[in-house]
């Protein structure tokens, strides 16, 4: 049984068909990527999976269980992480703020602990607001992953960090991920696909039109074909 | 014959009134998002500036009324200026500052005028119609009511600064990359929300008693119809005051006025819950 | 080691404690009067300051607890400890209503300037039903509603015991109040730094994300909804004792918005400021009425705007900032 299964999921918003009979199956200790050039559906499958979104037909599982019904919050208790496109993190309060949302029971020296991994852990007084763009990333990311859920999501990570932020965040996902966290990734950045990748799935105009391994979709011209627009 | 057009006088004298209480704060609050709880205040300050100059300044009632509509104008022109200018996306602090400035507003109005001041006798004539004697001014202001919207409905959506002033105020920070001037265009359409309320004032000014809440009288109605109306104001304002009157006109018809507003508030309550998007959504989403 | 912030708090409560011992009866009835209305205000600066959430709705509350108190007390006139019951059950029915309300808002997706729209229509319903039930027919037991007139004669909070009274009024009835007013702070400020407290003040910045660390974001809204109903209720209930008589106008247009002005002018984000400046502002305002209540509305018209414009934080909670650091002496060493 895989950890999450997406059934023949349709979405449509009025007239236009945004998701169109995709089928995934996520299983345990993936990282899976979600590649395809802008409006091919990614963010809006990613919204539906955590419930953000409600779909038109087909259906979610989570460790076999249905889940199309349940609240957001309801599926995060499920055991999942998420974290949205833009760093949503709390400016008005300080980091340690911010993380005691995250974790029910995690202890003060557990937490420090745990920022170590992103380099936050001498920052816990600081407000959230005043930090740098990619610290506020990694800040998002320690969010959703301190409760150690089974599945976390995220929704470009990478965007608008450097090169060596990027390749410090690749790095951040593959520890975790080596703790046992599965994670299913949307993104345009193919470095950090090429970094840590272990499958990749294509959309296209709200279809999946292929899946593979991170070597075998970057060895597809058809596939690179979409990504540079010409198809 | 006659109950039918006691209906459409009654239906009609409801609509025209939820128009014009409406249609100076659909621009300010159904365009421009600032929740203005002085709206009331504006609808006050036309009257007032209309019986005034027909009384003191003895002109004759058109021009009277331009009077009133002036004095409001510059009013909300400062008031921009000095206040709501730097208010602009920060819709609770909006509320509050407005709301006090009501409160000086029509507390003022007490002070300096008195509980009451002497009114003006409705224009026209009234006619008789089977036993009920109806206003010729106020059926003409059902037409005039539904003129003024059409012409809102023109210069808002079809006129270039129209189409400018709503660019600008769904983002303003484009707009201001492409060099317009969004301070002024605020300004503008502040003024044009202002003039219109004093407008409703300078009308409405003869067929009531001057005393300074009369602006009180409009002020629930006209969030509620703005509200109903939904997000694109011009497109919903005629079906919003439409629904609403029908229902004030039937319950008070059955009842009595007090329930009628009753009525009235417990539709807004439905319809934010249940039609979130107003009238406008709706016949959006229809026409889908 | 006492913080320079509790140190004001003290030495407020002390010279509110000492007031009774120094003043009249009359001159202490006056402060209760004032002390009285800190309740509702609390309840909004919770829901608002902490919340971010505009009710106009908490003078319905007040109103719903007062009328809900006297209905109660005059049907029960006779039976044992009314005064002590009634007032209860009628807070109850308060916080159940104030739930009611939060549900229909939270979970109806009803959110920002529309939830003051809709609080506020629901207080003038109130008001507006309850003002035109002047005839006799209007009455739930023995107790007749009386319209514009409002409601009087309901027996007073408080016991018999066999000869002995012990009823809420004059020195009593003030010390019941400010010990009331530390307990509420106390437990407000408990809320403040507890998980839910911050889950509150999170969602007043991105609810979305709340939910999505797996909190139900709409449950807890409702919850302090509902409390501040219930603070609302218990300056109603209150006020009913306190003057002996509960109006429909305590319901209306004006009184809706006295909370709102005078939470935005103390600061509604720190409880004890807002407990300050409430007392401040209603003695102000009873002050100017004696001299033209036009006078004292215009002089609050005016807070409010100043404070908007220019003191966004309140005006009480920046004075107190002032006065607190300026009698530090050695900043840093």
């Amino acid at each position: 049984m895989s950890l999450l299964e997406i059934g023949s999921v349709t979405k449509r918003f009025g007239g236009f068909t945004a998701v169109d009979k995709v089928s995934l199956k996520v299983n345990k200790g993936d990282i899976k990527f979600l590649i395809g050039p802008n409006g091919a559906g990614k963010s809006t499958l990613f919204k539906i999976i955590i419930g953000v979104h409600s779909l038109n037909s087909g259906n979610v599982l989570f460790n076999g269980k249905k889940i199309e019904k349940l609240s957001l919050s309801e599926r995060i208790n499920l055991g999942m992480g998420v974290k949205f496109q833009a760093p949503s993190v709390f400016n008005e309060l300080t980091i340690k703020e911010n993380l005691s949302l995250a974790t029910k029971s995690k202890s003060n020296q557990e937490i420090f602990n745990f920022l170590k991994k992103f380099g936050l852990e001498n920052d816990q007084e600081q407000l959230a607001g005043d930090l740098s763009h990619g610290k506020k990333q990694w800040l998002d990311i320690a969010m959703c992953s301190i409760s150690e859920p089974e599945l976390i999501f995220l929704d470009e990570p990478t965007a608008g960090l450097s090169y060596e932020e990027t390749k410090k965040t690749g790095e951040i996902v593959k520890s975790l991920n080596e703790k046992g966290i599965t994670f299913v990734i949307v993104e345009h950045n193919m470095d950090i696909l090429k970094q840590i990748a272990k499958s990749v799935a294509v959309l296209h105009l709200g279809k999946l039109f292929f899946e593979g391994t991170a070597k075998e979709v970057l060895s597809n011209n058809q596939v690179m074909n979409i990504y540079l627009g010409i198809s | 014959m006659i109950f039918l057009f006691n209906l459409f006088y009654q239906f009609g004298d409801a609509l025209s009134f939820l128009l014009l209480a409406a249609i100076g704060l659909a621009v300010i609050f159904g365009m421009m998002k600032i929740i203005n709880l002085a709206h009331g205040e504006f609808i006050t300050i036309g009257a007032y500036g209309t019986v005034v100059s027909a009384k003191i300044l003895n002109l004759p009632l058109p021009l009277a009324m331009m009077t009133g509509v002036l004095v409001t104008v510059i009013f909300g022109y400062a008031l921009e200026r000095i206040i709501i200018r730097h208010l602009y996306g920060r819709p609770l602090d909006s509320v509050v500052a407005t709301w006090g400035i009501s409160l000086i507003v029509s507390q003022s109005f007490l002070v300096l005028f008195g509980p009451s001041f002497e009114g003006l006798k409705t224009p026209l004539s009234n006619f008789q119609l089977g036993e009920y004697s109806y206003s010729q001014y106020r059926l003409l202001l059902i037409f005039i009511s539904i003129l003024i919207l059409a012409l809102l409905y023109v210069f808002f959506l079809k006129s270039n600064f129209g189409t400018l002033a709503r660019a600008t105020i769904e983002n303003p920070k484009i707009a201001a990359t492409l060099g317009v001037k969004v301070d002024k265009v605020y300004m503008v359409t502040f003024c044009i929300g202002s003039a219109l309320a004093g407008l409703t004032g300078a009308i409405y000014a003869p067929t009531m008693t001057i005393v300074p809440s009369i602006g009180q009288a409009f002020i629930v109605s006209a969030f509620v119809t703005v509200v109903t109306a939904g997000a694109s104001p011009f497109i919903g304002l005629i079906p919003a005051a439409g629904f609403l009157s029908l229902i004030q006109t039937s319950v008070t018809f059955y009842y009595h006025a007090t329930i009628g507003i009753l009525a009235l508030l417990f539709s807004v309550i439905l319809i934010i819950r249940f039609l979130p998007n107003g009238f406008s959504g709706l016949l959006i989403k229809l026409k889908k | 080691m006492l913080k320079k912030n509790n140190i004001f708090i003290i030495l407020v409560f002390t010279t509110l404690l000492l007031i009774p011992l120094l003043f009249d009866i009359y001159y202490v009835n006056n402060i209760s009067y004032f002390i009285l209305w800190t309740f509702i205000s609390l309840g909004l600066a919770l829901i608002w300051g902490m919340g971010g959430i505009l009710s106009f709705g908490q003078t319905a509350f007040f109103g719903l607890a007062g009328y809900s108190f006297a209905i109660i007390s005059i049907n029960f006139a006779d039976t044992f400890a009314v005064g002590i019951w009634a007032p209860i059950i009628a807070l109850l029915i308060t916080a159940i209503f104030g739930a009611i309300v939060g549900y229909f808002l939270f979970y109806g997706g009803i959110y920002d300037v529309f939830i003051g729209i809709v609080t506020l229509a629901i207080t003038l319903v109130l008001e507006t039903f309850m003002a035109q039930t002047a005839g006799p027919e209007w009455a739930i037991g023995n107790a007749r509603l009386n319209g514009f007139n409002g409601m009087q004669g309901m027996p007073p909070i408080g016991i018999k015991i066999s000869d002995s009274k012990f009823y809420l009024s004059g020195t009593g009835q003030y010390y019941f109040m400010v010990f009331l007013a530390m307990f509420l702070l106390w437990i407000l400020y408990k809320i403040k730094k507890s998980n839910f407290g911050l889950i509150l003040l999170a969602s007043k910045e991105d609810r979305m994300r709340v939910e999505s660390l797996g909190h139900n974001v709409k449950k807890i809204q409702m919850i302090t909804f509902s409390l501040s109903a219930l603070l609302a209720g218990v300056s109603g209930i209150l006020y009913t004792n306190w003057g002996g008589y509960i109006t429909p106008s305590s319901m209306g247009l004006v009184a809706a918005s006295m909370p709102v002005i005078w939470v935005a002018a103390s600061g509604k984000n720190d409880f004890f400021s807002v407990f300050l400046g409430c007392i401040l502002l209603v003695y102000i305002s009873q002050t100017l009425a004696i001299n033209g209540a036009q006078y004292a509305i215009i002089l609050m018209g005016f807070i409010l705007v100043i404070t908007t414009r220019y003191f966004p934080d309140g005006i009480i909670f920046m004075l107190k900032k002032y006065l607190v650091n300026k009698s530090s002496f050695k900043n840093k060493l």
